[in-house]
């Protein structure tokens, strides 16, 4: 198992470094530079004034020294200050950094909340109207467009029946209440978020689902274990679904990137306060450092979340450990 | 192969697509999409960006199918010229994907060793950064216009076609018809060209015709958050982000647009599944 371990370890590192790459490689990909974009709103800002500001930047070194000092920046986790108000990133990041994990988490628990018994079920059902309704539901899961179907959860359950409220994590109170209060609030404020962006991949997951479990109960030891005289739940729902998880964690690690990703779209309609809103403005305000940083960031979350998933799949599946 | 080979599989695999029904709806869909996208300039019955501000944000009625948007220009006619945008970046960021994917795949599970490394791990890190972050920050620096919207997309979809080709390839490569072909002395490039890609096409057909779904879709959500195709060009997505700012005015500038893309994209995976099932039978 350490064995393991440390070689999945060491394939992290390239991928950490990579992405350092791409993210740096990004910022190059500016034309004119930040200095450009600072300058362009200002008139008086004179061709000497351009060239002390980027030399203090740094910006007039070579690339790869460039690359070096940002990969240093990296380890120490200084990603410099925001453009739009000079603030410390790694700061405004943390600031918004829990709201979106939380946000994730619910996400993610929701999917595998109502994948796995879907796909459960239609497998042990197969070709029956549940199934194929269920087949129905996964591909109309597969077309359709996430942010459109936010906005209308947000029409029916915000403005027509008044029950959920649609933007931000709590509202504004202007007396104290108790903290019950407060944590109900936010719960209803997170409920249509964490369901939109839980119908991320869900469709996709319940179909994996699916088809691992018809898989398994095909299996010699499945047939065994209902001769013998087991239970139904227990040849099912311990044995089989057991063995038919398995793959799913691995799945688990190719979803992450959706469900982080597609937080973007999701807090920025909901107006949510998560890295996901921020790292949309902060590109529409083209502040290149916040860029970087959320895409480093997010990106590292994503390895972080796929180590944790072969982790699992290590432990839940012996044989895997011993290749 | 020899040519009457060919001739008999497709009649086959014809056969096996006309008893799917659903893929035959998707395959119609489709179908249809591209006649209308290709005549859309032609067959719209108003002005798509004549602007009309006498007639702002109007439900639909016999002389606007679906309505008007908030500059008074017709919902329907946008939508139909909004076909044409979607399908062709669609087609096109599939089209860049395929090619870079597939030589990349072809040439990781083919020749190994450190290629192999190289591209798993380079694959590794694109799926890692998400993506519509990534093509977002790109456009963003760039500027958002079609051509870098088909580019970036096509860009950032090639990685899991290339580990799917380089699967294939992995498998293939040890079977006895290549290694007769390599014992006669063939050369390496008809060697992958002839004998190696013919046999790895088919999950490609199926990921390029179930991608061109997922570009569809990502095009729209770029039009939405305003870096995709600028107005006053039509796009579904951009058509939404004006529905979500008059959401509880003109449901129409909502409803349609996200009724066009879903059944579009459907349509698309229809096809998509039901070619699987054909080419791949054993699932």
């Amino acid at each position: 198992m350490m064995a393991y371990l440390i070689r999945r370890l060491l394939q992290v590192i390239p991928t950490l470094f990579g992405i350092s790459l791409v993210s740096f490689f990004l910022m190059q990909l500016a034309p004119g530079g930040p200095i450009d974009q600072m300058a362009d709103l200002n008139p008086h800002v004179t061709p000497e004034a351009k060239a002390r500001i980027r030399h203090d930047m740094g910006l007039d070194r070579p690339v790869y020294l460039q690359y070096l000092h940002w990969l240093s920046q990296l380890a120490r986790l200084d990603f410099g200050q925001s453009f739009s108000d000079h603030r410390p990133v790694t700061k405004k990041i943390l600031e918004r950094l829990p709201a979106t994990l939380l946000l994730n988490f619910l996400a993610i628990g929701v999917m595998v909340f109502f994948a796995v018994p879907i796909g459960f079920f239609s497998a042990l059902k197969a070709g029956s109207f549940f199934d194929k309704a269920m087949g129905i539901f996964v591909f109309l899961g597969f077309s359709m467009p996430g942010y459109a179907l936010a906005l209308g959860l947000m029409i029916v359950f915000g403005l027509k029946l008044g029950w959920l409220p649609v933007s931000g994590l709590s509202s504004i109170y202007f007396v104290p209440v108790p903290w019950f209060v407060r944590l109900w609030d936010v719960a209803r404020h997170l409920i249509l978020p964490t369901i939109v962006l839980g119908l991320t991949d869900l469709a996709g997951l319940s179909r994996y689902m699916r088809n691992s479990m018809l898989e398994v109960i095909h299996q010699d030891y499945i047939r065994a274990a209902e001769a013998k005289g087991l239970s139904w739940w227990r040849v099912y729902g311990v044995h089989a679904a057991r063995n038919a998880l398995i793959p799913l964690i691995t799945l688990f690690g190719l979803m992450l990137p959706d469900v982080i990703g597609g937080g973007v779209i999701i807090e920025t309609i909901f107006a949510y306060p998560g890295m996901g809103r921020l790292g949309y403005e902060a590109i529409m305000t083209r502040d290149y450092n916040l860029i970087m940083a959320i895409t480093v960031i997010s990106a590292g979350l994503t390895v972080a979340g796929n180590f944790l998933a072969d982790v699992l799949y290590a432990y839940a599946d012996p044989r895997i450990r011993y290749r | 192969m020899h040519v009457c080979t060919y001739t008999l599989m497709l009649r086959i695999y014809l056969d096996r697509f006309k008893k799917n029904h659903l893929a035959v709806i998707g395959f119609t869909i489709v179908a249809c999409l591209a006649v209308l996208a290709v005549l859309s300039p032609w067959i719209c019955p108003r002005d798509p960006v004549l602007q009309d501000l006498t007639a702002r944000l109007q439900g639909p009625t016999a002389s606007h199918w679906m309505g008007t948007d908030d500059l008074g220009r017709d919902v329907f006619s946008r939508l139909l010229l909004g076909t044409r945008i979607s399908l062709s970046v669609g087609f096109v960021a599939v089209g860049i994907s395929l090619i870079v994917g597939t030589v990349l795949g072809l040439w990781a599970g083919f020749f190994g060793g450190k290629w192999d490394t190289f591209l798993m791990r380079l694959v590794d890190v694109m799926l890692s950064i998400p993506t519509l972050f990534l093509i977002l920050a790109v456009l963003a620096f760039l500027g958002p216009n079609i051509y870098n919207v088909m580019a970036i997309i096509g860009l950032t979809s090639w990685p899991g076609l290339a580990r799917l080709v380089r699967g294939e390839c992995l498998s293939i490569r040890e079977r006895e018809y290549i290694l007769a072909a390599k014992m006669a002395g063939i050369s390496t490039p008809r060697l992958l060209f002839v004998h190696v890609l013919p046999n790895v096409v088919a999950p490609i057909l199926v990921s390029a015709t179930l991608g061109v779904g997922g570009a569809i879709l990502t095009e729209s959500a770029l039009s939405f958050l305003g870096l995709g195709v600028q107005p006053p060009t039509p796009s579904w997505g951009n058509i939404l982000s004006i529905g979500r700012d008059y959401l509880h005015i003109a449901w129409w500038l909502s409803l349609f647009p996200a009724l066009a893309i879903l059944v579009t994209v459907l349509a698309f995976n229809l096809l998509g599944e039901g070619l699987r099932d054909v080419l791949d039978p054993r699932t």
